[in-house]
């Protein structure tokens, strides 16, 4: 498995988890807060439109309130009919009208028949009893139809905006007041009149002429201005508007929120108009504090996801490493999770594998190693019952098995290394696999000869027949191979010498390359009779010839001289008749 | 006053220094709105575009001590009228 192949369905996976948990929290969040934008800025311009729309009647109220007083000083005036003699009172009461009233610039008092009696002006000289018929004048006709009247407005001299408002007195006989109107002390009212910090107010006539605005020039310029226009371009939108709030330009070209309200008297309108910045700050500030949450939001679902989809896959991935760990043989790596969930219990799992994979291969090893010598059966049977206390050295009673070919130094002289070979591979499969089934011990190898323990580490009955029934079938084995050589040339033959006794039998070597071993006198015994024996020959010493007794026909040979053996030793051999070994063999 | 020459004024300050009566605009009223328009102007605006004001407030100061004085009977209409009495 290579590195690439590992690192892209992990990161797939780090950002599936990662896109699941982000959009699990954000698209929530963001339906939520786009709603509550929504719907917070629908709330907010409605309680702004209402808020305008009562600042504009407030505006409208205090117009007329500034028209209503004018008329109420002027009652006065009507409040006397025109008889003879009557006429000083009347001078009075218009004397006192202009002392009180100070937007009243001139004063024209008609009599019950429309005949003007008496002018009285500010700026002009009075004029008493000058004869006028004014019957037919609009001002008088409207105040007798409907008790007051309001005239259009008009710039005196081309700037002073006024007004004429004439009024009739209860009875016919109480004549009329005509007033002409200063209406630049509105300003006085428009001015005062404020909405919000920046917002303020003006009024337009019938006609849409400007009659009030906070900033005096722009009335007293007149019509053409270009602001006095820009303001009635405004009020043309907010009536089209039908009385909801309209955004636009002020007289100073800035975007304004306008609202109105009727001044139902002299049928003029009131409006009031906040810059847009200001009217519309509180509902910036909230749309910017929904959208800060949002971002904060956002960002936090991003940390959380990132966190979490870490915590998920970090795990896998560590479990992923150690498995390949695991696979790499290496068992003595533990997976360190302690996320206390299912990823935890597969990590404890693996641990376990680990472990147990750990124990097996240790086991096998052993096994392995004791197959060094031990038949596959001993070997299993040896580890499986943690018997290892077997091959502590010991004394024991065993026999001695030596085998070796006989003429092998000349063969290998004459013969290629490629027949030495394969002779010797041959010889040993044939031996191999006798030595495993009658489950003796190989101790080790020389050359063309074996050395074998029968009885060690593992006792068996009746050990010195076992081993002469193993000595018999390898002779016979050996044999029936050598007749293929021998036809070929080579004069090779194979001797077989057991003794019997008691040696110290153990295991020696090193950490890992350990051979099992037996030592004593009847080792040295053995290899001697093996020595003596000839091609075709099993040589027993007394030991093993009193063991098998009459089980087996044995040949005495007598004492034969062997080296470091000063007395010689008591010798026999295993011969059967015609050399046929099986027979040996079949009792077993 | 010496020649017993009644004097008559647009502005307020005669009637104080003995003129018998004065009747003209209200100065500081004009003097507020000349504030104004000097502030326009210094912050740049066009003296073209800036209307003319007519005055809107008029003063009638009467010097009943100088009538006394000058044995002039002031009537009672012109003294209802009066912004202002001296005596």
């Amino acid at each position: 498995m290579s590195g690439t192949e590992t690192q892209a369905p992990r990161r797939s996976l780090f950002q599936k988890y990662f896109a699941a948990l982000f959009i699990a929290v954000v698209v929530p969040l963001l339906a939520n807060g786009a709603s509550e934008a929504w719907f917070g800025y629908r709330d907010q311009r409605k309680t702004l439109s209402r808020q305008l729309h009562t600042e504009a009647r407030a505006a409208a109220g205090k117009i007329q309130g500034f028209l209503d007083d004018i008329s109420d000083q002027l009652q006065w005036t009507v409040q006397l009919p025109w008889r003879d003699g009557m006429d000083e009172r009347h001078r009075f009461d218009v004397l006192r009208l202009l002392r009180q009233v100070p937007a009243v610039v001139e004063v024209t008092l008609v009599d019950g028949n429309g005949v003007e009696k008496l002018h009285v002006s500010r700026v002009d000289p009075d004029v008493e009893n000058s004869g006028i018929d004014r019957s037919k004048d609009p001002a008088v006709t409207g105040a007798r139809a409907g008790g007051i009247w309001y005239g259009p407005v008009t710039l005196y001299q081309g700037s002073e905006p006024h007004m004429t408002i004439a009024l009739a007195g209860a009875r016919e006989i109480n004549g009329v007041t005509v007033a002409e109107i200063n209406l630049k002390l509105i300003w006085d009212v428009i001015s005062a009149i404020r909405v919000g910090r920046l917002g303020d107010a003006f009024v337009l006539d019938r006609s849409g002429r400007l009659v009030a605005h906070p900033d005096i020039s722009l009335v007293l310029r007149g019509d053409g201005d270009p602001a006095a226009a820009r303001l009635k371009q405004l009020a043309q939108m907010t009536h089209a508007g039908g009385g909801e709030t309209t955004e636009g330009a002020n007289a100073e070209n800035r975007p304004v929120i306008a609202a109105m309200a009727p001044i139902p008297g002299p049928g003029w309108t009131a409006f009031v108009e906040q810059p847009a910045a200001e009217a519309l700050m509180p509902i910036r500030a909230a749309l910017l504090r929904t959208a800060a949450l949002l971002l904060a939001g956002t960002v936090f679902a991003a940390v959380l996801a990132y966190v979490l989809a870490r915590r998920m896959t970090g795990p896998i991935a560590r479990l992923e490493k150690g498995a390949q760990e695991i696979g790499a043989g290496h068992f003595d790596q533990k997976i360190e999770i302690t996320t206390g969930d299912e990823l935890e219990g597969l990590a404890r799992r693996f641990n376990d594998m680990a472990a147990e994979l750990a124990l097996s291969q240790e086991r096998s090893e052993r096994i392995a190693r004791l197959k060094r010598f031990l038949s596959p059966q001993v070997a299993e049977l040896v580890e499986d019952s943690n018997q290892e206390a077997l091959l502590d050295s010991h004394r024991a009673e065993v026999v001695v098995v030596f085998c070796d070919l006989r003429g092998f130094t000349g063969f290998s002289g004459a013969a290629s290394p490629e027949e030495v070979m394969g002779l010797l591979q041959a010889y040993y499969e044939a031996l191999g696999t006798i030595i495993t089934r009658y489950e003796a011990t190989l101790t080790c190898f020389m050359g063309d000869g074996v050395m074998l323990l029968v009885n060690a580490p593992v006792p068996c009955p009746n050990p010195a027949l076992h081993a002469v029934r193993m000595a018999a079938e390898m002779q016979h084995s050996v044999q029936s191979l050598m007749n293929g050589w021998r036809e070929r040339g080579h004069t090779i033959g194979f001797g077989v010498g057991l003794a019997k006794g008691p040696a110290t039998v153990g295991r020696i070597g090193y950490e890992g390359r350990s051979d099992y071993t037996a030592i004593g006198n009847v080792v040295n015994l053995a290899s001697r009779i093996c020595a003596a024996a000839e091609d075709g020959q099993i040589l027993v010493d007394a030991m093993v010839a009193a063991e098998v007794g009459s089980a087996l026909a044995l040949t005495p040979l007598g004492i034969r001289q062997l080296r470091g053996f000063a007395e010689g030793a008591a010798v026999f051999a295993v011969e059967p008749q015609h050399r046929d070994w099986t027979a040996l063999t079949a009792a077993k | 006053m010496s020649r017993r020459v009644p004097v008559i004024s647009g502005w307020p300050v005669f009637a104080q220094s003995g003129a018998i009566c004065t009747y003209g605009p209200r100065l500081t009223e004009s003097y507020r709105r000349l504030a104004y328009y000097v502030d326009r102007i210094l912050n740049g605006a066009n003296t073209a575009d800036l209307p003319i004001e007519q005055p809107t407030k008029f003063e009638l100061v009467v010097n009943l001590k100088t009538a006394k004085y000058l044995g002039i009977d002031i009537p009672q209409a012109v003294e209802a009228r009066a912004d202002e009495v001296i005596e």
